[in-house]
């Protein structure tokens, strides 16, 4: 390495000499490190041919943060510690149960709760509770108050000698946690249901019907007795049912209902024949017996004895059931039985239908039952208020 | 000796309590037991003439003969029926002043509002109903025409409204004969024969029918309260007088169709 003179004495003597630089672009600096032409630590830059840059900056190689590119440029890359990977939570880990370890001198929980054992007895073995209980691992039930005379080395009523310090591990059971939430839940559901089907079976079974029909419905044994209810021949009832079967008379039936009408105008029409006198002539000039005239007796017919009866058959019939007598209209007589059962449900069968009877809803107002005759003489026969109503329910299970 | 009397009364008893009960399996209910059976018949001897008015106005506990109405009509081709009910006027809950307001709307002699006047209203059948009584423990039962409920008509309101029009009128007759002469801006729709005719038919079936409805006249109807002799004849009609058994004309199948309707129009 040349001697390098004082900076005093080579500043003085030499000027610098631009233009005897190689490549005045240097002064411009090629790259970012330290560019070529600059001057020499004497101040003064020399005339022979500088160093490349790569020689200099090996010679600057311990500088920090500096290094070379390919080029023999410098590039400054700072010491930047590594990225961390930070872990996205998860919902899978927000949905597991969350089962913490504590560890540490609060492990036992706060000191309220270990000097008050009774509090913590009840908290000890409910899994599931709407709360959460501290409890030490493999021990359900903690009493604590054990916890008073223990020792005071922990500060915290901790009984040390139960095999635990503070720092053992305590599993905290919480809500959270699907160990316990999940059974927990189970058991209400199951216990809702049990308790929602009792309560739907005690509401079936309320007896209403039953009761109206027959005198007693104990709800308690649920026998029913099978004397009929005292004053159900002065009510009124509705039933309601989705659709009425077709009936229709008998042909045994059909046929003696015909011959009995034809008996009935045959004996109206022979009736009619005796009654009338064999020639009842008023227009007649019946001459007057002068004897009885003088005695004042009354000589007109007697038309009493003419026998007018209602039951004298219309002009227009010949004797046959008409449609309307024989098939619907005048179709009346047994369809079938309403039972009442021991267990309180009434049942009904109109011909092979099978229908289930309960009682409707309870109606706020009032309702009449009204006959209306709108032919001749319009004229309204109110015929009572209706006391209950019915609902005729199909049993599905018989029909299908 | 009165002991094994007694004795055999109770053997008598207990045979009859533990007598077995006849089973329900008929019924569908293989486990339950019969207690009572009721004998049902049908009848239709008032099945054209039964109605079932109700009174959304009165509650359930109104015995019969509280609500009997003064005058009763009738308006036989429409079937409408309109009941004129008394109002108690003594009642201290009465408020006179205006109930003569309101009575304005009745007569002109200042009348009081004295009757509520009730109108029929049809109830759309939804489903069927049956009249049903029980006579010497046999339940009859009477298909009913149609449900009716009966609702105030405030008719008397309309013509109070209308006197007070009326008299406000008279006061402003002068003012009438100066807006007569004032333009009117008219707006004209043109429509095609085919839409006018439509139109006109809309209008009139709707119009139509109200316009028959009012111009029916109405008629007297005689009313015959409960536990007259009158309705007490009428209703033992309801009790079926053939005890034969009627056949049923309708199997379960053709009874589940009636119910749901045919879901397959091809079976």
């Amino acid at each position: 390495m040349p001697d390098i003179p004082p900076p005093s004495e080579a500043a003085a003597d030499q000027k610098p000499q631009l233009g005897s630089m190689r490549g005045g672009s240097s002064l411009r600096g090629r790259g970012r490190g330290r560019g070529g032409g600059l001057p020499s630590a004497s101040g003064s830059i020399p005339n022979e041919r500088l160093h490349s840059i790569r020689e200099r900056t090996t010679a600057a190689a311990g500088v920090p943060g500096a290094s070379v590119s390919g080029r023999g440029k410098m590039v400054f890359t700072p010491n930047v510690p590594a990225r961390r990977n930070k872990k996205e939570p998860s919902a899978l880990l927000l949905a597991k149960p969350v089962v913490e370890a504590i560890t540490g001198p609060f492990a036992q929980g706060p000191a309220s709760l270990s000097s008050g054992g009774s509090s913590r007895r009840g908290m000890g073995g409910g899994g599931g509770g709407s709360g959460s209980a501290l409890l030490p691992p493999g021990v359900s039930g903690v009493d604590m108050t054990s916890a008073a005379g223990a020792k005071p080395e922990s500060g915290f009523g901790v009984d040390d000698s139960r095999g635990g310090n503070s720092d053992s591990q305590v599993v905290m059971v919480t809500d959270h946690n699907d160990a316990t939430a999940v059974d927990a839940l189970e058991v209400q559901t199951e216990e809702m249901a049990i308790s929602a089907a009792e309560e739907m079976g005690r509401l079936k079974l309320d007896f209403g019907a039953a009761s109206f029909f027959t005198a007693q419905a104990k709800a308690e044994n649920g026998d029913c007795s099978g004397e009929l209810a005292e004053g159900l021949e002065d009510k009124m009832m509705v039933f309601q049912v989705p659709e009425l079967p077709i009936f229709e008379l008998a042909p045994e039936v059909l046929q003696r209902r015909l011959t009995a009408k034809q008996r009935k105008i045959a004996r109206a029409a022979g009736r009619s024949a005796e009654a009338k006198p064999s020639v009842v002539d008023l227009d007649a000039d019946v001459k007057p017996d002068i004897a009885k005239l003088e005695l004042g007796v009354d000589i007109k017919p007697d038309l009493s004895k003419l026998d007018i009866s209602d039951d004298t058959p219309d002009a227009d019939d010949n004797g046959e059931l008409d449609e309307g007598e024989a098939n619907g209209d005048l179709a009346d007589g047994r369809i079938g039985t309403l039972v009442v059962l021991k267990s309180g449900a009434v049942r009904m069968k109109i011909g092979d239908i099978l229908l289930d009877v309960s009682r409707g809803a309870n109606c706020q107002f009032m309702r009449g039952l009204f006959a209306l005759d709108t032919s001749a003489t319009h004229t309204a026969f109110m015929l009572g208020n209706v006391d209950q109503q019915f609902m005729c329910t199909p049993d599905l299970d018989s029909i299908i | 000796m009165d002991i094994n009397m007694d004795i055999n009364m109770d053997v008598k008893m207990e045979a009859a309590s533990t007598k077995p009960l006849p089973s329900a399996a008929a019924y569908g209910l293989p486990d339950d037991e019969i207690m009572a059976e009721i004998p049902v018949f049908l009848t239709h001897k008032l099945s054209k003439n039964l109605h079932l008015l109700q009174y959304p106005q009165s509650p359930n506990q109104v015995k019969p003969g509280q609500l009997v109405p003064s005058v009763a009509r009738i308006k036989p081709i429409h079937g409408q029926i309109e009941m004129d009910m008394p109002l108690d006027v003594q009642s201290p809950m009465y408020n006179t002043e205006r109930g003569r307001e309101l009575g304005a709307g009745l007569s002109d002699n200042g009348r009081l509002l004295d009757i509520q006047t009730l109108v029929s209203v049809d109830i759309p059948k939804s489903s069927n109903y049956l009249a049903a009584v029980v006579h010497s423990g046999e339940l009859h039962l009477t298909p009913m025409e149609k449900v009716t409920q009966l609702r105030p008509s405030l008719k008397y309101l309309d013509k109070v409204a209308e006197k007070i029009k009326a008299a406000s009128k008279l006061d402003d007759d002068e003012d009438d004969e100066e807006k007569e002469a004032k333009a009117q801006t008219v707006q004209v729709t043109v429509r095609t024969a085919e839409a006018e005719e439509a139109l006109r038919q809309q209008q009139n079936s709707i119009a139509f029918m109200q316009q028959r409805l009012e111009e029916e006249p109405w008629s007297k109807l005689s009313y015959f309260d409960v536990g007259t002799e009158e309705s007490t004849s009428v209703s033992q009609r309801l009790v079926a007088s053939n005890r034969e058994d009627l056949l049923c004309k309708s199997t379960p199948d053709e009874y589940l169709t009636a119910i749901i309707g045919n879901m397959n129009p091809n079976v």
